[in-house]
């Protein structure tokens, strides 16, 4: 059996793929894409991409191929911490993703390449900003051929965008449906009928679906000379791209998630008093990655962060993600990731075997989890049983703090108030029991003026 | 506006059907389509801000007193 392996997400373009081998990830460039990967390296667009953080950095190494018969060169890229999705993105970072790729474009055409795709897949957050991590995706222009990647672009970056600033912006979930972008004819329909009036959706998406229907199975004849797209047209549609989505607008204030202020329900002794617990269990812990479980605008995701700790802050309120991304950006935090997820019905395994994009679990592993202010929500607002909790907790990594918010607490109350009691196991006890059967606890410190209970614990 | 008028007569010529969908034929002909209108509108773009550019600058030149340009 060969102790190599292909990456499970790495299989559409012949021009090579990603391996794993011995810990290490490795790209395999095929002889295939020689050409065009010494045009890349030789013109100057890689070092122009990566002088300005747009491309990932690569080292050309001297190992064994994965498949020796196809190989021209193995590289090997920097890593990125954790990989991503676009339905896990909050507006402003599928904005971002998507004027780094008409940047991307732009540059390319300037050292006569262009992109062969536009996948958002191929987007990843890396120390803070949106870089592309396909260095293969770059080929040669040919003067008077379109941009192949024009509809890829439509589907996965403008659809999405227009769609989450004019409808709603949940709508990013689609991306989790279609994985190839959504659907043209599909945002189409969904968009307000105001739209038509703004000329680049109207082009790019309500003509462009329509122009899909119109000459559907028409073969193309690419070498008509009345079919020939000049270069400056298609700097024209990348200019015409990029002024609509800069455009494209969404603010969290004003919403339904409107009251970011109030990250707590504390006092301010309270809250100084967790803050300094949750201090105390990252010093005496010193994890190498962190996630955290519910991080609203990432306030005690922040202590894990400016320790230089790779951070994770997952949250289901899109509205409270793009605020954590934005305040990432204003201080360039580089250790801080901001990501979507429903913990009820969190990113399952999804596309071709159903492993091409994968649930959280399968694409890392956190060696602490912060579970604060969640398990009243978990228990009382979904009705997950606490040994459930416990399970899922124990499947995401080693070490965890956790909040009990007993019954008695407001916000608790503010839960059960709509609803009937039917919790008659949520005590403290009970807690302790149920994460005892996957953990052992190391400590356990109460709250200052408030019933709630912070634990570290360990996995067993 | 008088592109959103030419716009809305090819949209409207181009739904007169529906059929199976593929989507690469569609954007190829739409880019043929945008090309002629966007790229004329970038060259012209182009040409303009050169031309302000210009202007600019000869205007700079003759401004009295300008300590810049005597340099």
């Amino acid at each position: 059996m060969k102790l190599n392996k292909r990456e499970s997400a790495s299989f559409r373009d012949p021009s090579g793929f990603l391996y794993w081998q011995e810990g290490e990830l490795y790209r395999q460039v095929n002889q295939k894409y020689q050409g065009d990967y010494e045009m890349l390296m030789e013109s100057g667009l890689y070092q122009n991409l990566v002088d300005a953080d747009l491309l990932i950095p690569h080292q050309e190494v001297e190992v064994e191929p994965y498949d020796a018969e196809n190989a021209y060169r193995i590289i090997r890229p920097e890593r990125v911490a954790f990989i991503s999705y676009p339905y896990e993105w909050s507006f402003g970072q599928i904005k971002a993703a998507a004027l780094l790729t008409l940047a991307i474009q732009q540059r390319a055409m300037a050292h006569g390449m262009s992109l062969k795709d536009s996948s958002a897949y191929n987007v990843q957050f890396w120390r803070g900003r949106p870089v592309l991590i396909d260095t293969l995706s770059f080929e040669r222009y040919e003067e008077g051929l379109p941009w192949v990647a024009y509809r890829q672009f439509c589907q996965h970056f403008l659809a999405p965008l227009a769609l989450m600033s004019y409808r709603d912006v949940r709508l990013n979930q689609l991306l989790r449906i279609y994985i190839d972008g959504i659907p043209l004819d599909l945002a189409s329909r969904l968009l307000p009928p105001r739209t038509h009036f703004n000329f680049p959706l109207l082009s790019h998406i309500h003509i462009h679906a329509a122009a899909q229907q119109r000459y559907a199975g028409q073969k193309l004849e690419l070498d008509h000379p009345r079919r020939e797209v000049s270069k400056a047209g298609i700097l024209g549609i990348l200019s015409s791209l990029e002024a609509a989505i800069q455009k494209l607008a969404w603010q969290p204030a004003g919403t339904a998630w409107a009251d970011y202020g109030v990250t707590h329900n504390y006092s301010e002794s309270s809250l100084a008093h967790k803050k300094k617990i949750v201090d105390s269990f990252l010093d005496r812990i010193a994890p190498k990655n962190v996630w955290d479980m519910g991080a609203n605008t990432g306030f005690f995701s922040r202590l894990s962060s400016q320790r230089g700790i790779p951070t994770l802050a997952w949250d289901i309120d899109p509205g409270a993600v793009e605020l954590n991304y934005q305040q990432c950006i204003a201080e360039k935090d580089e250790n801080l990731l901001p990501l979507i997820l429903d913990l009820t019905n969190p990113s399952p395994n999804l596309g071709w075997h159903n492993h091409e994009r994968l649930c959280i679990q399968e694409r890392g592993s956190a060696e602490m989890v912060l579970a604060l202010a969640l398990v009243h929500h978990l228990a009382i607002a979904n009705n997950i049983p606490l040994d459930q909790m416990a399970r899922f907790f124990a499947d995401l990594g080693n070490w965890l703090v956790i909040e009990f918010v007993p019954k008695h607490d407001p916000q608790t109350q503010k839960l059960l108030a709509v609803r009937e009691d039917i919790f008659i196991e949520y005590t403290q006890s009970d807690f302790e029991n149920a994460f005892s059967a996957y953990y052992k606890i190391q400590e356990v410190e109460q709250i200052f003026d408030s019933g709630r209970m912070m634990y570290l614990m360990q996995r067993k | 506006m008088k592109m959103l008028i030419v716009a809305s007569a090819v949209f409207a010529w181009l739904r007169r059907d529906s059929a199976y969908l593929d989507p690469g034929s569609g954007s190829f002909f739409l880019q043929v389509l945008l090309a002629t209108l966007l790229g004329a509108l970038f060259v012209l773009r182009t040409y303009w801000a050169k031309i302000k550019q210009a202007l600019s600058n000869l205007f700079n030149r003759h401004k009295p007193g300008d300590e810049d340009e005597t340099e």
